[in-house]
């Protein structure tokens, strides 16, 4: 059985990149009775579409140029800004104009879910075909790069940890809530590993080093014992707080050893 | 997340350890939830007795199979769940339901307690888990049956849940308290939802949003779980899973997977490696991937590849990485298999290429690195394109001298070139080495995983300073024998890397607390951790794998426990599982075990490791579930048996090997047609090798063979021994009697050689029951040649037998399709036939019986004769033809006559060769027809070795005559006849008109599916098959729709289809 469109999107993605997609796909089925629903709706399809795959979808248009795609963007851009904003005027009028079609709300609703589905069709078919050509993925790869999901699964990895989609979604968002709150300074993609790290562990203080160094020192990232074992490294750095570097690490390690032998 | 209690933290490490079994009490279903009934279990077991028990596990990507205790082996396997009912299921055939009496209730009793004990002495694995929930006081299973039995397990593998009652039960407690058992107030219910949140265990079966998904077409496509778990016993499919790269959140992460990589266990591919780039690309796989692609795309029954090489050559990272490359194209559904004891099965492979067909892909292609006879990949591909199947398959074998395959070398030396691309995969890793252009030996891959540090912070810290050394050993033996390296050479070199690097081989082995000289204990009086890894070595060094459960059946007691030391205490042994639930152990490097076993294992003990394999392995039938242990002592007694190129180091010791099988099979009762075979060729083997060094009489040897072809015969004459295993018995049966003709041959005394010419019968007859399995194969047809050489040089055969034996060899030779063999097969062909044709042209005797023969009718000399007539142009086959017609009906009705005369009719009405080229127009005018018809008359019931050609002739012109009820008969015959040919799928004829040009029909539909449809031809007043998709790329036809205009042809697997006209314009072309 082939696969619809946003899930082979997903495993378009995944099989070129590594990275799984963790949004929820939208309601391409809508029941729309009323304006206020027709709102909701259009507020979904732009976190979808116009915030959650836009980087993404910029990059495959640019790799794949395509008329549709930007007007859909377009599309679901006016509508928004029409229900959300009153400083917009040529939104509105386009939202209007657009809306003028349709006689009901449900209407509107199905003409714009049919939007959708034929944009995601585009996106999944340019993801396809880029996900088989090896240049390409690299270039997909390095977007992704900085993409929490990806990184916090990386993290979960490293940790010998695997967790359920829906506790993955929450802890994902959790993360980037963070971000936005304690931007904090340098490397953006070590200090989001830092952060996927102590959400993972329920620990919110910093170690004196990253974490994949004390996992890597020790010979365990990876490994079912590599949870337990940054649980102790937060345990020597309360016990130690001045110890840094490898002073650090070989404090670790002593104490790991200790505990394992026991 | 939530912090997890040291309990939970160890059991989860236990269950990501190993396989996971449920026990469950009477009422156990009650007490699981979805967590729980959805949890991969390897194999769930209970006491209760109705179906409920089986559907709770049945999900999307699961299946369960229900059986009762010791039904069959068990197979592990996650995605085709078995649940034992104990003590019978409702649901189970009459000799697996409940106990309905006292006497039942005991019978059961004993069945149960020896199912748990199977369980836990070989099923669970030493890194296995037992969890038990659901059990209570009082129910069948009783308390002093369950807890001594967990007892056998180790630390950490047996868990009760909702144990409440039990902590004061005397025995339970006594269990828990030794640590033998685990108890958990919990359920198991609340217990893995606690794990699967703290992401510490796997969720559901059906969790990954990869499962079993692969790249076709356009998108994606969901492989369903039955077609699943069919294929899975056969080969796995290059799935999403397989594909996806993985993430790497630190240099550190990186370096490890580069690590894990390069110390992959021989044989067993890696792929997060490769889906990740760390392969070293070698220069042979461009080659490899073109000519794949050429095979693909050019020819509809692509021709096997084969990459051949030494061990180490980086064979199976080639294959995987080319299995990855084509099924990320959507092109191709892509199929690999690298365990060395598993067999692809025609049937699971033909079911799995037929759906992918219907779901968008151009072809299959099995990548089997089996390390394996090319023979084995032919034979394979030869019964897929037979029915119907575009199936490539790619092999991996020793070098090879076989050219029936495309053979693509693996060079066992790095070029200058793959040795700077190795150095620039380490400098990306950090791994500063000058950089360097000499070729070395590919050894040196293997090795590196020796200098690599365990970590990054290491690597960091400079400790990786002695590989230049190594290197440098390495480049000299490249230099010094260039490409041809002996396997010796290249041990040799191997250890000396070692030594440069300033590291000892044998530390590689867990420490030997032994006392005096490893070498000098035998198998038995090993230490028991010196055991394991004496067995592991000795399959190891040859690349197979031992599947666990026979490593704990040889091992013992102590199995368990040393098991698991020796997987703790050293790097070379590893264990092997995959998701379809067979575990084994490997050794890491093939090359490592050879040195080590060099060292540790002479050869005695070699061979006593091997006897105790023959009789602790598990012999079954078909597809059991669990690992074919046949399979592997097969592939192991290959690699060391009379074809392998290690045939003179173990040569001496096949009489022992051969009495262990008969010993076997003594006990077993009965004969495995594998295990004969293995038997028969051992034995066969060391009777030659008896004679050449002058050991025993001709008697006895006589006798062995005797006895060797008793056992033959009553393993074909079982009619179930059927398909391939039949041939290859077949081809065995006349071997040995050929062996038999050798020794009388080479006798001195002649009073021994009375018999010779029926013995050669023999021989033919077992070739003809080989070749009626498999008419293309060239192997029978070989050992008839030199049996029937050997005979005739014996110089004890009357004139009349020579002529009469060489008649049956010759027509033999002559009657193989010549247009389906290589030229190295063709070759060879031509050579045995040379070799009979002198051994006739320089007997006088028999030329003198010749010409005294003119005057008589002797189906032999009148063959000969003819066929000398046949050789001298048109004017010589119209003489042959009336010499044929002429012979009194006996003579003609003698296959080797009648074969010649059809072969000549054939020729006479149509002016070409019978099959040979594919969609010939062909017109039969009524005098053919009569011709034909009457040549049915004379044959009558002549016995024909290769009946199904004139039966296909027969079935033409009775079609053609509009006698289509007779026809199809004919037809089905023949298709029946000619199951294992390739070729059977190609249109041979097309029905043309008087000028030779095809007919072109038409006709309406008469019905059609997706893969073929019948069309109602006006013209005939009759019916014929077609392909829907030959005619549209949808392969849409509604009922009563017009067909575009077509051809007729004739097919040997199906008869008369439909073909649109371009198939033959582009033939034309």
């Amino acid at each position: 059985m082939m696969s619809g469109p946003f899930t082979t999107f997903a495993q378009a993605r995944l099989v070129a990149t590594g990275s799984s997609l963790e949004i929820d796909p939208p309601d391409l089925a809508p029941s729309c009775w009323t304006e206020a629903e027709l709102k909701t709706l259009v507020s979904a399809y732009y976190k979808f579409f116009n915030e959650n795959l836009a980087k993404e979808t910029s990059f495959l248009l640019k790799l794949r140029p395509n008329r549709e795609l930007p007007q859909l963007r377009r599309l679901i851009y006016n509508l928004r800004s029409a229900n959300e904003h009153s400083d917009n005027s040529s939104a509105q009028e386009a939202a209007a104009r657009w809306r003028a079609k349709f006689d009901t709300p449900q209407q509107a609703a199905d003409a714009l879910a049919a939007e959708l589905l034929k944009g995601i069709e585009i996106l999944s078919r340019i993801a396809v075909a880029v996900s088989r050509d090896p240049d390409k993925t690299a270039e997909w790869k390095q977007l992704l790069s900085v993409d929490t999901g990806t990184v916090f699964s990386a993290v979960a990895s490293d940790l010998g940890l695997r967790f359920r989609a829906s506790d993955l979604r929450r802890m994902v968002r959790n993360v980037e809530k963070r971000i936005e709150i304690q931007p904090g300074s340098g490397d953006r993609r070590v200090l989001m590993a830092e952060y996927c790290a102590q959400e993972i562990l329920s620990d919110r203080r910093p170690l004196p080093v990253p974490y994949d160094q004390v996992l890597d020192s020790l010979g365990l990232l990876g490994t079912q014992s590599a949870a337990g074992a940054i649980l102790i490294a937060h345990s020597v750095s309360e016990v130690m707080p001045n110890l840094r570097g490898d002073a650090f690490l070989a404090r670790v390690e002593a104490t790991w050893r200790t505990a394992g032998a026991q | 997340m939530p912090q997890l209690a040291p309990d939970l933290r160890r059991l989860a490490t236990q269950l990501a350890g190993g396989p996971a079994f449920l026990l469950l009490g009477d009422k156990g279903l009650d007490r699981l939830g979805p967590v729980a009934t959805g949890y991969r279990w390897n194999g769930v077991f209970t006491s209760a007795t109705d179906r409920t028990v089986a559907d709770a596990f049945i999900g999307e990507s699961r299946t369960t199979t229900s059986l009762g205790a010791m039904s069959r082996a068990p197979s592990r396997s996650q995605s085709d769940l078995e649940v034992r009912y104990l003590f019978g299921g409702t649901h189970l055939p009459e000799s697996e339901r409940p106990p309905a009496s006292a006497v039942e209730e005991a019978t059961a009793r004993i069945r149960s307690n020896q199912e748990l004990t199977r369980l836990v002495t070989e099923t669970v694995t030493p890194g296995g888990t037992v969890v038990v929930e659901g059990w209570q006081a009082g129910s069948r299973l009783r308390v002093d049956d369950l807890i001594p039995l967990l007892g056998f397990l180790g630390p950490q593998q047996a868990h009760l849940f909702s144990a409440g009652e039990w902590f004061a039960d005397p025995l339970v407690s006594s269990f828990a308290g030794r640590g033998q058992l685990v108890l958990h107030r919990d359920s198991l219910e609340k217990v893995l939802e606690d794990l699967l949140t703290a992401g510490a265990a796997k969720g559901a079966a059906s969790a990954a949003p990869s499962q079993h998904v692969i790249a076709l077409g356009d998108g994606f496509v969901d492989i369903d779980i039955h077609t699943w778990n069919q294929i899975r016993r056969s080969a796995r499919p290059v799935d999403l899973e397989l594909l996806t790269p993985p993430v790497f959140s630190s240099n550190a992460a990186r370096y490890q997977e580069f690590r894990n990589f390069m110390g992959a266990t021989e044989g067993v591919p890696r792929w997060r490696g490769i889906a990740a780039g760390m392969n070293l690309k070698r220069d042979f796989e461009s080659l490899l991937l073109e000519t794949v692609r050429t095979e693909l795309n050019d020819r509809e029954l692509p021709t096997p590849i084969v990459v051949a090489g030494q061990t180490a050559t980086g064979k199976t990272v080639s294959l995987a990485a080319l299995a990855m490359e084509l099924s990320r194209s959507g092109e191709f559904a892509v199929l690999h298999q690298s365990r060395r004891t598993v067999r692809p099965s025609v049937e699971d492979i033909d079911m799995y290429a037929a759906w992918a067909a219907d779901n968008g892909a151009k072809a299959t292609v099995l990548i089997w690195d089996g390390m394996i006879e090319p023979g084995e990949y032919e034979a394979l591909s030869r019964q897929l394109h037979a029915r119907g199947r575009k199936v490539l398959v790619v092999g991996s074998s020793y070098k090879t001298k076989d050219d029936s395959s495309v053979v693509i070398d693996a060079s066992a030396e790095l070029s200058g070139q793959e040795t700077g691309r190795l150095f620039e995969i380490l400098a990306s890793f950090g791994y500063e080495v000058k950089a360097s252009q000499q070729a070395v030996d590919t050894n040196f891959l293997a090795f590196l995983y020796r200098m690599l540090p365990e970590t990054e912070h290491q690597l960091r810290s400079g400790l990786s300073q002695e590989m230049r050394s190594a290197e440098r050993v390495m480049a000299k033996l490249a230099r010094r024998h260039r490409t041809e390296a002996t396997p010796e050479q290249r041990l040799t070199s191997m250890q000396a890397a070692f030594q440069a690097a300033g590291l000892v081989i044998e530390d590689l082995l867990p420490p030997d607390s032994a006392d005096g000289s490893l070498r000098d204990q035998s198998f038995v009086d090993r230490a028991p951790i010196q055991r394991v890894t004496t067995l592991v070595l000795v399959a190891g060094r040859h690349g197979i794998p031992v599947p666990i459960d026979l490593a704990l059946r040889v091992l013992g007691r102590e199995g368990f426990q040393s098991v698991r030391d020796a997987l703790a205490s050293s790097d070379i042994i590893r264990e092997i599982d995959d998701d379809s639930g067979d575990y084994f152990l490997g050794v890491r490097s093939q090359l490592e075990a050879e040195l080590l076993a060099q060292n540790e294992i002479p050869l005695a003990v070699e061979v006593e490791v091997l006897t105790e394999a023959i009789h602790s392995v598990r012999i079954a039938d078909g597809f059991m579930g669990g690992a074919d242990e046949v399979e592997f002592l097969v592939k192991l007694l290959e690699r060391i048996g009379p074809s392998s190129d290690l045939v003179n180091k173990y040569r001496s010791h096949f009489g022992e090997i051969a009495d262990a099988l008969s010993a076997r099979r003594i006990e077993l009762g009965r004969a495995h047609p594998r295990l004969v075979l293995q038997e028969s060729n051992f034995v066969r083997d060391f009777v030659h090798w008896q004679q050449g060094v002058q050991i025993g009489t001709v008697e006895d040897r006589v006798a062995t063979l005797e006895h060797n072809r008793e056992l033959l015969d009553e393993v074909l004459g079982d009619r179930g021994t059927r398909g391939l295993i039949r041939l290859a018995l077949s081809v065995e049966l006349a071997s040995t009697l050929g062996a038999i003709i050798y020794e009388y041959a080479h006798a001195d005394v002649s009073v021994h050689v009375e018999g010779l010419a029926s013995r050669l019968d023999d021989v033919l007859v077992a070739v003809l029951d080989a070749r009626a399995v498999d008419p293309g194969n060239v192997h029978p047809v070989d050992v008839l040649a030199w049996a029937t050489r050997d005979a005739v040089l014996s110089d004890t055969l009357t004139p009349a037998e020579r002529v009469d034996r060489l008649a049956s060899a010759v027509a033999t030779l002559e009657s193989l399709d010549r247009s389906s063999l290589t030229g190295a097969q063709l070759a060879n062909l031509d050579k045995r036939g040379a070799e009979l044709n002198k051994l006739l042209s320089n007997d006088d005797a028999v030329w003198e019986y010749l010409g005294k023969l003119e005057l008589n009718a002797s189906p032999a000399a009148t063959y000969f004769l003819a066929q000398f007539d046949a050789k001298d142009g048109p004017a010589g086959e119209r003489r042959a033809l009336r010499r044929l017609r002429q012979a009194p009906p006996d003579t003609r009705a003698d296959w080797r006559c009648a074969q010649l005369l059809i072969d000549l009719t054939w020729k006479a009405i149509t002016g070409n060769q019978l099959l040979l080229g594919e969609r010939v127009p062909l017109y039969l005018s009524p005098e053919a027809l009569e011709q034909i018809a009457q040549l049915a008359v004379d044959l009558g019931d002549a016995v024909l070795p290769d009946g199904y050609r004139f039966l296909f002739v027969r079935a033409i012109a009775e079609f053609v005559a509009g006698d289509f009820t007779e026809a199809t008969r004919l037809f089905r015959e023949a298709g029946d006849l000619t199951r294992q040919l390739s070729k059977r799928i190609y249109t041979r004829y097309l029905i043309a008109d008087e000028s030779g040009r095809p007919i072109t029909f038409a006709g309406r539909v008469e019905s059609s599916d997706s893969r073929s449809g019948q069309v109602w031809v006006e013209r005939l007043g009759t019916r014929v098959r077609f392909e829907p998709r030959l005619f549209s790329p949808g392969g849409e036809f509604a009922r009563n729709q017009q067909m575009p205009p077509f051809y007729i042809g004739f097919k040997l697997s199906g008869g008369p289809v439909a073909e649109p006209r371009s198939m033959f314009r582009e033939r034309q072309r």
